[in-house]
């Protein structure tokens, strides 16, 4: 689903201008995919919600993402929800990855990210250990999440 | 590579009205490693406090493998943490089982692993608490999901995929251990030392959870990935097992078992006997026991403990009871 998340970034941002008929069906049938592929209780993860009957747990890095997908969508219940699960797991949060696309997400929900972004800068240091430079890149994005241009808020 | 067409058909489906029944389209031809005789080793372990580096080294020694020099890949089978639940391989055998090849003489020693369904490799490090383990023996982790690629042609085409993308790290490594932890699996039945390499197929390349692999088939792409990238020896952690829906959801099943081998196939033979399942009944194992590695008996030496007289069988979903049926 995070393939679907940002390829619904990429068609909401570029047709927000002129959007087109074929443009709208395409976002529309992305956020039911993404509605689909929800996690009972709220929350994504990479793949299936449900095997065999079990449920699995949603995933902090594909919730994040998912939210800011669906950012200008109505927030019913499987957003707030998914949007309570993301605040309630990042408390104690200190990956690198899951914070920061954490923080780009929830900043676009107008949730205070003041302290996640303090504890990833203590995480990162001087980011001389971090060998992923997706990772850094990342982190460098939401590090300055509410200070410049937000790369994945959308135009509305 | 040819794609001859062919009929695998598990020893048990005519006991089982064909349940494990499994049509190969494509297949291999020319590539055999299997060794004329392979070794297996079970170890007791109550746990995981006890001296796990004490109790490997010697049965590692008894292999005879040539370590010193060489460039040791760890690869052991990480997916998420679930509390309670008995997911991945344990992180005091991961840090046991480097600190053993090192002192045999390793030129160095690295964990490797690309998780298939967390897309955060380094929270799953922290959450399983490998990274403390890891960090304290002062050893190194390569993400495989995320690590310099390579394409290589695949060395048996029973996917069809042909080509895969695979980590610099793996294809380097001059010898690769895979450390599955020993469990059931809701789409293969089992997942042991061939399945664990799964892992190494990068999810930045094939995304999660490697969706290619499976849309090509799961036993397929098993087999090529194994020829592709040969495993030189296995360490399967089934002190704590998962029977059930595996294998993330499945129930802990206390085993207290490792399994030690020189080979693939026989470490895959081994662990499904201890879990009193027909291995000849998973396609995967029964197909690899043709080219990449044995699963003969009279091609097996036991070193050390014997295979348990009685053993309860692991429970298993409606969907594998094929593989209880036909022992």
């Amino acid at each position: 689903m995070v393939p679907t998340a940002f390829a619904l970034v990429a068609l909401k941002q570029f047709v927000s201008c002129t959007p087109s008929e074929a443009a709208r069906q395409r976002i529309r049938t992305g956020v039911e995919m993404l509605f689909d592929r929800a996690c009972v209780g709220g929350g994504w993860n990479a793949g299936n919600s449900i095997v065999y009957g079990a449920p699995l747990a949603p995933h902090v890095e594909p919730t994040a993402i998912a939210l800011i997908a669906l950012q200008d969508e109505f927030p019913n219940q499987l957003i707030r929800d998914s949007l309570a699960w993301l605040k309630l797991h990042v408390e104690n949060l200190t990956a690198i990855w899951s914070l920061s696309w954490s923080i780009l997400s929830l900043f676009l929900y107008g949730i205070p990210v003041g302290e996640l972004k303090r504890r990833l800068a203590d995480r990162i240091g001087d980011g001389s250990h971090i060998r992923d430079n997706a990772a850094l890149a990342v982190a460098a994005l939401a590090l300055r999440c509410g200070e410049t241009i937000h790369p994945f808020a959308l135009m509305r | 590579m040819t794609t001859s067409r062919r009929q695998f058909v598990a020893a048990s489906a005519a006991a089982t009205g064909g349940a494990s029944t499994w049509a190969w389209v494509r297949g291999t031809e020319g590539i055999d490693v299997r060794r004329p005789n392979s070794r297996v080793s079970i170890l007791t372990a109550a746990d995981y406090s006890c001296d796990l580096e004490a109790l490997l080294l010697p049965a590692i020694r008894e292999f005879q493998l040539v370590v010193r020099g060489k460039s040791v890949l760890l690869k052991p089978n990480l997916v998420e943490h679930v509390p309670g639940k008995a997911v991945n391989t344990h992180p005091k055998l991961i840090g046991a089982a480097a600190d053993c090849f090192r002192r045999l003489g390793a030129k160095s020693v690295v964990v490797g692993e690309g998780p298939g369904h967390e897309r955060d490799t380094e929270l799953v490090l922290y959450e399983t608490g490998l990274e403390c383990e890891l960090r304290n023996r002062r050893i190194s982790f390569v993400d495989l999901n995320r690590d310099e690629l390579v394409r290589v042609k695949t060395k048996a085409d029973y996917s069809g995929i042909g080509h895969l993308w695979l980590p610099r790290t793996a294809l380097s490594a001059d010898l690769v251990v895979s450390m599955p932890k020993i469990k059931t699996h809701h789409w293969t039945g089992v997942t042991f030392s061939m399945k664990n390499m799964f892992g190494i197929v990068p999810g930045m390349k094939y995304g999660w959870p490697k969706n290619v692999l499976h849309w090509h088939g799961i036993h397929e792409s098993i087999l090529d990935v194994c020829a592709t990238v040969p495993i030189h020896f296995v360490i399967a952690d089934g002190i704590d097992a998962m029977e059930g829906n595996g294998p993330l959801q499945g129930e802990l099943r206390k085993l207290n078992r490792i399994v030690l081998a020189d080979d693939p196939v026989t470490a895959d033979v081994t662990c499904a006997g201890l879990m009193a399942l027909n291995p000849q009944a998973i396609a995967h194992i029964q197909e690899g026991s043709r080219f990449l590695g044995n699963a003969e008996s009279n091609r097996i030496v036991m070193i050390g403990e014997a295979m348990p007289k009685s053993i309860e069988p692991f429970n298993v979903l409606p969907d594998f009871r094929y593989l209880l049926a036909s022992r």
